[in-house]
C-alpha cells in the first residue's frame, strides 16, 4: 500500500515503451511481424455479449478471513466433446460461523454457486466465429459445497469424457462426467476426499501406466476458532499471511484404474515437506521421460519433486536453483508456468509474487538446473508493486515467441483506495509482456488496451482458443468481481498450427508430451500441451504454434510419454490431431 | 491527488510574503500537507500531526518564517518521521524541501531519499540521489566512512537489480576499498555470476571467510558451482545453506535512526518479534513488548509474547502471569494454554498440564504441534490408547509426519496392535530409514508379530540400525522372539537397568519400553 503514491509516476516510467532502453537489433521473427498495434487491437472483452454472467462472491463480512482473499480459479474444458472449450467458474461462500448473506459487505446477486457454461460456438461461412455461452449449471447436477478454490480436469476413468476435480477450503469434490451433460459426485467412492485447504491441483500419470493420478496442492490450516487479527507495519488491521497457519502437506493419489484412488502421499515422500502451496505444474524437467512436479509455495521454498520412477519423489528444487530467488530468499509464490521462452528447447519457469518482491523467471540451463534470470529478461522491475496470481507463457501474437500475462491483485489494502471508502481496496492492473526473440521482454501493459485497462482484483486465469480461430484467448476471475473473457484479435492474423494429442485408445486429449515443430529454415519450436499451471485454473489442452509469416508446411515431432518418438507432416492455419501410433517413427 | 502546482504557488507566495526573516524560497519547494493517518495509533498520529502542523502553520503564514537552515532541519525531521511510518510521498517532499532550502547540508537527505526510492522501486531516482550523495561526500574533508560505504554499496546493489553489471561492479569495488565487509564480496559475486561464475565463486568464498555461516552466500555458491558443473561442491553448499543462520549486514546508522522513530504497536511488536524470535535478545524483546502493551493493553498476542520472552529468560512466575493475562483477555488462546501446560509439565504437574492441553487441542484442533505435545504427555503418562485418536488426527492431515508416525507405531505396539503398527512402521521406515527409534520399534514388531507376519530376518536387519544400550534391549526382543530366552536373559543382564529380565526368565514376551525412556 505504501507504493501507491509512487505507482503512478513509476508506472509512467516503467511501462512506456518509448522510455525504455532500445533493444538490440532484431532480425528474426519477432520483428518480422511488423506489428504496430493500437491499444484497442490486441484483445476484446466479450464477457457480456457471450453470456458469461458470473460474479465471484468472496463472502467477506469485515472480519478479514484469509480464504476470502484467495479468489478462485477458472476452468476451460470441453465437457461435451463438441470441439470447443466450455467454461467452469468457481465460487466462494459466505464467511463466518453465524452470519447470513445480509452480513456480506458485497451481497451476492443470487445464491452463490459454481457455474458451468456450455460454449455454443458458431462459425459462419466467412470463418467468423461467434462465442455464445449457455449457463447449464442447473442441468449439469454439480452442487459444489465448499468454499471454492481451484480445479483440475482429466478423464480419470477412461470413459471418454472429461471429469472435474474441484478444490475447496473444506472437502474437495470429484465430479464424474456422465457423458450426457450431467455430472455425479464420486468423491467418496473414488477416495479423493481431502480435508485440507486445497488450492491448485493437477492430474499427472506418475507411473506411466496410462491412468492419470492426482496431485493436490494444499495451503495452511485455517479455522474460525483460530482466526486472529493481523496488523500491517503501520499498525492498520490487515489480512493475515501464510505464516498465520500451519502449512498443510500436499497429497498424491494413485489412480487404481477402477474408478478409485489410493493415497500415497506419505510413501511417495510428497507429504514429508509441508509448505503453503498455491500453484502446481507437471513437466519432465530432467528429460528422463518421467513427469516431475513443481509446486509454487507461498513464503516457503518452492519444490521440484523429481520422479524416482518407483512411485516416490525427491524434492530437488534447492540444488536445482528454483526454490528461491537469487539471494536465497523464499518468495510468496502464487501462479506458475513453464515453457521454452528463449528457444533453446527446454522449459523455463515463471511465477507471480507479492508486490514487495519481483516476479521470478528461472531459466532452465538445459538439464533441469535453473538460474534466476528475472533481471536479464527485464521482468523484475515492472513487476514490483504488483501481486501476481494467474499467469502463463503464451504467444499472443503468434510470432513464435512466448509472451507473458500476469493477473494481478493486491493481498493487503491499497491505502489510497481505502481512504476513498473502498471496502475491498486490492485492485491492480493486469500486465502483458512481449517476448523480444527470447532475449528480453517489453512491457505492453500501457498499449494492451482492454486486456490491461481494468483495475480489479484478478486471481485465476486460463488460456486457450475459445473461438477456435487459431490464437490464445484469456479467461480471468476477479475476486469479488466479474469473470472476464478476452478474445484475441491479433494472433489469427499470423500463420499457426494447432495441435491436439491423442492416444490410440482414448478419446480425451493427451497432455505433458513434448512437441517439436520444425520449420523449413531449420528452426525449431518446442511446446508442451498442458492443462495445469497458472493459479487454481485449467488451460486448453491443445497447443498453438505461432508461425509468424511463415506459410510452408511443417513437421511435428512428438515424444510420447512412453518414450516413443513420432513425426507428422501438417498444413498450417488449422488444428491437427496427432494420434500416437499413426506418425512416422523417428529417432 | 491534490493540485501540486496550485499549492506550490501558494507556498512560494506565503513564505516569501510573510517572512520576518525574509528570503526567497527556492523553486521546487513544495508544501507538505497533513496526511490521512486513520490507520495509525493515536500516539503516532499525534507525533506526525504535530510535525506536519508546525510546517503547515509556517506554510500558511500563521507562524513566522524561521531561518532558512532551521526550516530545512524542520522539514528533514518531519521527513524522517514520515519516512519511518511509510508515508513516503510526504516524506519525499520534506527531504526535497530540506535539500533545496539548505544546499550546504544535503548529504544525508539525498541518502535517505535514495533509500526511500529504493523501497518504492524507483531505481533511477535512487541512483540519482545516491550519485548526488556521493558527489557531496567526496567534497567533504572527512565524510563518514560508514555512510560513504553504504552509498557505494547501495549504488552497486541498485545497478545490479537494473542489470547494469559494470556499474554495479565498480560501485561494489569502491565500497570494498573503504572497509572489508562480507556483504560487499557477496554483491561482487552476484555481479560476476552472469558472465564469470568462476570469479563469482572467488568473491563468494571471500565473503564466507568473514562470515562462514551466511546462508545467503552458501546459496550463491551452490548456484555458482552448479553453473560451472561442479555438482559435488554445489551439494556441499546446499547442505551448508540449510545449516546456515546468519544474514549479512551493512552498518547503516542513518536508516536505523529513521527506523527507531517508529513507535506504533505494530512496529514495537515487529521489533519485539525480531528480538525474541530472530536475535534471541530477550531483554530488548521484553522492553519492546512492555512498551507496546502500554499502548494496546487488550492485545493478547503482546502478553503472550512477553510471556515467552520471560520464559526464555527463566522468569517462570512472571511468564506464567503473562500467559494468564493472555487468557484473561482471550480464554481460548491455545498458545497461552500450551505454554501454561508446558510450565505445569516442567513442575511435574501432569494433571494440570493434561487439562490445559486438552483445552488447547479443542480450541485449535488442526494445530499439530499442540496435539503432538498432548500426545507426548499421554505417552509419558502411559496412556498410549488415549494418544491413538490424536495420532490418527495428525496423520490424517499430515501422513508423513515423522514424530506422529513414530508415536503411532509405539502406541499401537504398546496396545498390542502389532499388525497395524507394522503398517505405519513400513511407511515410516520408507520415509525415514535412518530413524533409530523406528528401527528399535521395528525389531520388537518383527520379532513379536503373529506367526504369519513375524519377520526375524528383518528384525535382525533393523537391529543393526540401533546402537548402544538400546541395541542390547532390542537384541533381547529378537532373541526372545526366536525363543532363545536364555540368551535373552544373558543379553538383558548386560544392561544397567533391566526392563525385561523377569519376563525373559519366565519365557514371557518382553515389555516394550518407550524409546525416549531408555
Amino acid at each position: 500500500m505504501r507504493l501507491f503514491f509512487y505507482l503512478l509516476p513509476l508506472l509512467t516510467f516503467l511501462v512506456c515503451p518509448g522510455c525504455r532502453e532500445k533493444q538490440a537489433p532484431i532480425t528474426d521473427r519477432s520483428e518480422s511481424t511488423g506489428n504496430s498495434l493500437q491499444s484497442q487491437d490486441l484483445f476484446r472483452d466479450v464477457t457480456q455479449e457471450s453470456g458469461l454472467d458470473f460474479t465471484h462472491y468472496n463472502g467477506m463480512t469485515g472480519e478479514l478471513y484469509l480464504p476470502e482473499l484467495m479468489g478462485s480459479g477458472t476452468v476451460l474444458f470441453d465437457y461435451d466433446n463438441d470441439g470447443d472449450l466450455d467454461v467452469y467458474l468457481i465460487q466462494g461462500r459466505l464467511m463466518g460461523e453465524s452470519t447470513t448473506l445480509e452480513d456480506s459487505i458485497y451481497p451476492p446477486k443470487a445464491t452463490p454457486r459454481d457455474q458451468l457454461f456450455r460454449n455454443d460456438l458458431e462459425i459462419d461461412s466467412n470463418g467468423q466465429s461467434k462465442v455464445t455461452f449457455v449457463d447449464v449449471t442447473d442441468a449439469c447436477g454439480i452442487e459444489a459445497t465448499g468454499y471454492g478454490m481451484g480445479a483440475a480436469v482429466t478423464d480419470f476413468n477412461h470413459d471418454g469424457w472429461l471429469d472435474l476435480y474441484v478444490t475447496n477450503w473444506g472437502k474437495n469434490q470429484l465430479w464424474k462426467n456422465n457423458g450426457d451433460g450431467t455430472f455425479s459426485d464420486v468423491t467418496t467412492v473414488a477416495g479423493v476426499e481431502s480435508p485440507q485447504w486445497g488450492t491448485s491441483a493437477a492430474f499427472v500419470d506418475i507411473n506411466r501406466d496410462g491412468w492419470d493420478d492426482l496431485f493436490i496442492t494444499n495451503y495452511i490450516t485455517f479455522g474460525y476458532d483460530t482466526h486472529r487479527p493481523c496488523y500491517l507495519p503501520n499498525g492498520a488491521l490487515g489480512y493475515c499471511g501464510p505464516k498465520s497457519g500451519v502449512p498443510e502437506p500436499d497429497r498424491l493419489l494413485l489412480n487404481k484404474q477402477d474408478g478409485t484412488f489410493e493415497d500415497i502421499s506419505a510413501v511417495s515422500g510428497i507429504a514429508s515437506k509441508p509448505e503453503a502451496g498455491l500453484g502446481v505444474l507437471v513437466r519432465d524437467f530432467n528429460n528422463d521421460s518421467w513427469p516431475d512436479i513443481y509446486v509454487a509455495n507461498d513464503a516457503g521454498h518452492n519444490q521440484l519433486w523429481i520422479n524416482q520412477q518407483d512411485h516416490t519423489f525427491i524434492d530437488e528444487a534447492l540444488i536445482r536453483g528454483c526454490a528461491c530467488n537469487r539471494d536465497g530468499l523464499a518468495e510468496g509464490s502464487m501462479g506458475v508456468d513453464a515453457a521454452d521462452i528463449d528457444g533453446d528447447g527446454d522449459e523455463d519457469l515463471v511465477m507471480g509474487h507479492w508486490a514487495e518482491e519481483t516476479n521470478t523467471v528461472y531459466r532452465n540451463l538445459g538439464d533441469g538446473y535453473f538460474e534466476d534470470a528475472t533481471d536479464q529478461f527485464r521482468l523484475g522491475d515492472p513487476s514490483v508493486g504488483f501481486t501476481a496470481f494467474g499467469t502463463a507463457w503464451f504467444d499472443y501474437d503468434n510470432d513464435g515467441w512466448l509472451d507473458l500475462f500476469m493477473a494481478n491483485g493486491a493481498t493487503n489494502f491499497v491505502e489510497a483506495r481505502q481512504r476513498l471508502g473502498d471496502k475491498y481496496p486490492l485492485q491492480e492492473r493486469n500486465q502483458l509482456f512481449r517476448n523480444l526473440s527470447g532475449r528480453s521482454f517489453e512491457d505492453l501493459t500501457e498499449v494492451a488496451g482492454v486486456l490491461t485497462e481494468p483495475v480489479e482484483v484478478t486471481r485465476g486465469a486460463s488460456f486457450g482458443d475459445i473461438d477456435n480461430d487459431g490464437d490464445t484467448d484469456i479467461l480471468i476471475s476477479n475476486n469479488s468481481g466479474p469473470a472476464r473473457l478476452y478474445l484475441n484479435n491479433v494472433g489469427q492474423n499470423q500463420h499457426w498450427v494447432g495441435v491436439t494429442l491423442k492416444s490410440a485408445s482414448l478419446k480425451s486429449p493427451v497432455v505433458q508430451c513434448r512437441v517439436e515443430l520444425q520449420i523449413h529454415d531449420g528452426q525449431n519450436i518446442v511446446r508442451t500441451p498442458r492443462t495445469d499451471g497458472s493459479y487454481l485454473s485449467v488451460n486448453d489442452p491443445r497447443v498453438i504454434f505461432g508461425l509468424g509469416e511463415d506459410s510452408s508446411q511443417v513437421t511435428l515431432t512428438v515424444r510420447w510419454s512412453d518414450g516413443t518418438i513420432e513425426s507428422y507432416r501438417s498444413a498450417i492455419d488449422q488444428y491437427i490431431t496427432l494420434v500416437q501410433g499413426e506418425g512416422e517413427q523417428a529417432e | 491527488m491534490r493540485s501540486a502546482s496550485r499549492l506550490i504557488l501558494l507556498l512560494s507566495g506565503v513564505l516569501a510574503g510573510c517572512s520576518s526573516s525574509s528570503y526567497e524560497i527556492p523553486d521546487g519547494v513544495r508544501p507538505v500537507s497533513q496526511p490521512a493517518l486513520n490507520n495509525l495509533d493515536s500516539e503516532a498520529r499525534e507525533k506526525i500531526n504535530a510535525a506536519c502542523a508546525a510546517l503547515i502553520r509556517i506554510q500558511d503564514g500563521q507562524q513566522d518564517l524561521p531561518a532558512r537552515e532551521q526550516l530545512a532541519t524542520q522539514y528533514a525531521q518531519a521527513g524522517q518521521l514520515l519516512h519511518a511510518y511509510e508515508i513516503l510521498d510526504e516524506a519525499a517532499i520534506c527531504y526535497n524541501n530540506a535539500i533545496l532550502l539548505d544546499p550546504q547540508n544535503t548529504l544525508q537527505w539525498h541518502y535517505l531519499l535514495a533509500q526511500l526510492h529504493r523501497s518504492t522501486n524507483n531505481k533511477t531516482a535512487a541512483v540519482e540521489h545516491l550519485q548526488k550523495a556521493l558527489r557531496i561526500a567526496s567534497l567533504r574533508d572527512k565524510p563518514s566512512l560508514e555512510l560513504l560505504q553504504a552509498i557505494h554499496y547501495y549504488l552497486g546493489d541498485t545497478y545490479l537489480s537494473l542489470n547494469q553489471l559494470e556499474e554495479s561492479q565498480r560501485a561494489f569495488e569502491k565500497a570494498l576499498e573503504l572497509k572489508d565487509n562480507p556483504i560487499i564480496h557477496w554483491g561482487l559475486g552476484k555481479t560476476a555470476m552472469v558472465t564469470d561464475p568462476s570469479s563469482a565463486i572467488e568473491h563468494f568464498h571471500s565473503a564466507l571467510q568473514m562470515s562462514p555461516n551466511a546462508s545467503s552466500v552458501h546459496y550463491s555458491l551452490m548456484m555458482a558451482y552448479n553453473k560451472v558443473g561442479n555438482r559435488r561442491q554445489a551439494k556441499i553448499h546446499e547442505d551448508a545453506f540449510h545449516r546456515g543462520s546468519l544474514d549479512l549486514y551493512l552498518p547503516d546508522s542513518l536508516m536505523e535512526s529513521v527506523e527507531a522513530l517508529k513507535e506504533t504497536v505494530a512496529a514495537l511488536r515487529a521489533r519485539g518479534d525480531t528480538a525474541l524470535f530472530t536475535r534471541g535478545d530477550y531483554p530488548t524483546a521484553i522492553q519492546l513488548y512492555t512498551a507496546a502493551i502500554k499502548r494496546a493493553p487488550e492485545d493478547p498476542s503482546l502478553h503472550l509474547n512477553l510471556g515467552l520472552a520471560r520464559l526464555r529468560m527463566g522468569q517462570v512466575p512472571a511468564a506464567k502471569a503473562h500467559f494468564n493475562d493472555t487468557l484473561a483477555i482471550n480464554p481460548n488462546n491455545s498458545r497461552a494454554l500450551t505454554n501454561l501446560a508446558l510450565i505445569a509439565l516442567a513442575q511435574e504437574d501432569r494433571t494440570t498440564a493434561s487439562s490445559l492441553l486438552k483445552r488447547a487441542v479443542e480450541v485449535e484442533p488442526n494445530n499439530h504441534e499442540i496435539r503432538q505435545t498432548f500426545v507426548t504427555l499421554l505417552i509419558q503418562s502411559e496412556k498410549p490408547a488415549e494418544a491413538l485418536p490424536h495420532l490418527h488426527h495428525i496423520l490424517e492431515r499430515s501422513p508423513a509426519n515423522q514424530q506422529a508416525l513414530t508415536g503411532m507405531t509405539y502406541c499401537l505396539l504398546a496396545t498390542g496392535e502389532i499388525g497395524k503398527a507394522l503398517q505405519y512402521l513400513n511407511t515410516a521406515l520408507t520415509l525415514f530409514p535412518e530413524n533409530r527409534a523406528l528401527a528399535y520399534y521395528g525389531v520388537y514388531a518383527c520379532s513379536w508379530a503373529d506367526p504369519q507376519t513375524q519377520d526375524l530376518t528383518r528384525a535382525e536387519e533393523l537391529l543393526e540400525k540401533t546402537d548402544a544400550s538400546i541395541k542390547i534391549v532390542a537384541e533381547g526382543f529378537l532373541l526372545a522372539g526366536q525363543g532363545k530366552f536364555e540368551e535373552a536373559v544373558a543379553s538383558e543382564q548386560r544392561l544397567e537397568t533391566r526392563h525385561n529380565l523377569a519376563q525373559y526368565e519366565k519365557s514371557m514376551p518382553p515389555q516394550l519400553i518407550h524409546y525416549d525412556a531408555l
